[in-house]
């Protein structure tokens, strides 16, 4: 064998990558051809420069919410597959509709010429056969909801288990979630239904409200994305919905440092116009939800991230908790305006604020 | 191992039954395996990570009543992972693909072309060594390995995983594994070898 051949070999080398007797012919090589040997040094020099890249990496603290929220937004897109291919659903249901006219039009009153005595076009007529218990058909349109449902129902309860259930049932012990229901025990909170927000912006509530669903979590929102004040600032009314991300924020319209705690839509209203984040509002659901809006005011530099830590209810206050990610270069000339919008049950109870 | 093993073929069964507890515990115990991977696999981005992690734990879940224990669940979710991410290759490939196309042929003649304005591979090795970090440049190396010597670099060389479980994962024979590994610390050893010879 020639050193060419051997130089497929010499990568594998370096890691147990050559049977026994590959590695036995390898190092005989190695004895009359220094070139090879300086080689597959190097490749064992190359294994050692990327052992560095196999370091551990933690899991983002917000994971397992993320993924609740993913495993929700599945459920809801995997219920309404119509809403995902309108085109493919529209043509079968023309066809599905047609087959059922001509499977129907011989019992209907139509096949003789004579209008229908009953003023029920006749897609009505076809639905209420299909709609009938007793048709042939109806087993199988009544299953397909109903493991859809059932689907569904687990679908929540493995989110609810991930958010809620995990310390109890996790051996290995992964991110605690920021916020737990048994950290929100308190006797004027409602069921905690894991809200929190913050975080870069997700809205835990969301996953668990269906009205504010559609305007807190849309399915973008499991795509973590930076901050975008700005382009929120000026987006046109109505072009897009309310982001996940404008929860939390660089740029909002509050120069001095306050927190708001807003418990009517009219409070939310002159919050809104204050805070000028978006045009867009979101939707609350007054009396079972309130929201606390930390602001910074002004501050130099571009790159903060307001992170929130935990919301303790004591019974007679409850406490936020959050972290300040300064910038990288607080020297900047851009000067931003930090906000966390964080949605919490509605409580009579005072809210504080606590940096850590 | 035994034991983990054990333990997990009783978890999954439990999933499979529609025990969402289960389903959250085996994503506890996993989750930073999967993350682990996904976070080589985008090059150490990690918001993509996240998302391809996430995508995998999603994925599984849909699947989890077709598994049917012929792979460790490692294994099997490792797989997922490796397959999501290629599709995501893949369609990122197709994007830029008709991107370059279109900002092409919309110049006119006698303008520059885009790839005259933007190189297309950076500065070399040797140049970026005095700028960036050495292992900025050794994960932008591993980065730009193709998808398929990437995948198997990424489950070697960052994950320790050994060449059967590579094959299992990848579907593909050992044999092939062993070529694309060689291959793959070939192309990395021509573009880190400045940093290798001062080394």
């Amino acid at each position: 064998m020639e050193c060419r051949d051997y130089r497929d070999w010499l990568p594998l080398f370096a890691d147990a990558g050559l049977t026994q007797r590959e590695l036995i012919r390898l190092q005989k090589h190695f004895a009359e051809c220094p070139a090879c040997e300086q080689r597959a040094r190097e490749y064992c020099r190359l294994l050692a420069l990327l052992k560095p890249l196999s370091e551990e990496v933690k899991l983002p603290e917000d994971f397992y919410l993320r993924l609740q929220q993913r495993l929700q937004t599945d459920a809801v897109r995997s219920s309404k597959p119509w809403l995902l291919w309108p085109p493919l659903v529209l043509g079968t249901t023309v066809a599905a509709g047609l087959l059922l006219a001509v499977l129907i039009l011989p019992t209907t009153p139509w096949r003789n010429g004579t209008p229908s005595q009953s003023a029920d076009p006749a897609g009505s007529s076809s639905l209420g056969r299909a709609t009938d218990p007793a048709s042939p058909g109806t087993e199988a349109s009544r299953s397909l909801p109903s493991r859809r449902a059932r689907e569904n129902l687990l679908e929540s309860r493995v989110s609810e288990a991930l958010n809620l259930a995990r310390p109890a049932t996790r051996p290995l012990t992964p991110p605690t979630p920021l916020v737990t229901q048994a950290e929100m025990k308190g006797p004027e909170l409602p069921a905690w239904e894991g809200i929190a927000l913050g975080l870069r912006g997700m809205g835990r509530n969301g996953l668990t409200q269906p009205v504010a669903f559609s305007q807190l979590a849309p399915a973008s929102a499991a795509y973590p994305q930076p901050p975008a004040p700005e382009t929120a600032a000026v987006r046109p009314e109505g072009a897009t919905p309310f982001s996940a991300t404008d929860w939390s924020g660089e740029q909002c319209g509050v120069d001095v440092p306050a927190l708001r705690v807003v418990r009517t839509p009219e409070e939310f209203q002159r919050l809104w116009a204050e805070a000028n984040i978006s045009p867009t509002m979101p939707k609350l659901v007054w009396g079972t939800q309130m929201l606390a809006a930390i602001f910074l005011g002004k501050r130099p530099g571009k790159g903060y991230e307001i992170r929130l830590q935990e919301i303790r209810n004591s019974g007679s206050s409850v406490l936020i908790k959050y972290t300040v990610r300064p910038p990288a270069n607080p020297q900047a000339q851009e000067i931003s305006r930090p906000y966390l919008l964080v949605l919490l049950p509605y409580t009579t109870l005072p809210v504080e604020l606590q940096e850590e | 191992m035994a034991n983990s093993v054990h333990a997990d073929t009783e978890l999954i069964h439990t999933a499979q039954q529609g025990d969402p507890d289960a389903f959250a515990e085996l994503v506890g115990k996993y989750g930073k395996y999967v993350y682990n991977l996904a976070y080589g696999l985008t090059g150490g981005n990690h918001a993509e990570a996240e998302d391809l992690a996430q995508m995998t734990f999603v994925r599984a879940y849909r699947a989890l009543k077709r598994f049917e224990g012929r792979s460790e669940f490692r294994t099997w979710l490792h797989r997922i992972t490796v397959n999501l991410w290629k599709n995501m290759v893949r369609s990122q490939i197709r994007r830029k693909y008709f991107q370059h196309r279109s900002l092409q042929a919309s110049l006119p003649d006698g303008e520059r072309k885009l790839s005259q304005i933007i190189p297309e591979k950076g500065p070399s090795p040797m140049q970026r060594v005095e700028g960036e970090e050495t292992l900025g440049i050794i994960r932008a190396a591993v980065d730009q390995l193709p998808p398929d010597e990437k995948a198997v670099t990424v489950l070697r060389d960052l994950e320790g995983l050994s060449y059967e479980e590579i094959a299992k994962i990848c579907r593909i024979p050992l044999g092939t594994v062993k070529s694309r590994i060689a291959r793959a610390r070939r192309m990395l050893r021509s573009k880190l070898e400045p940093i290798l010879r001062g080394s």
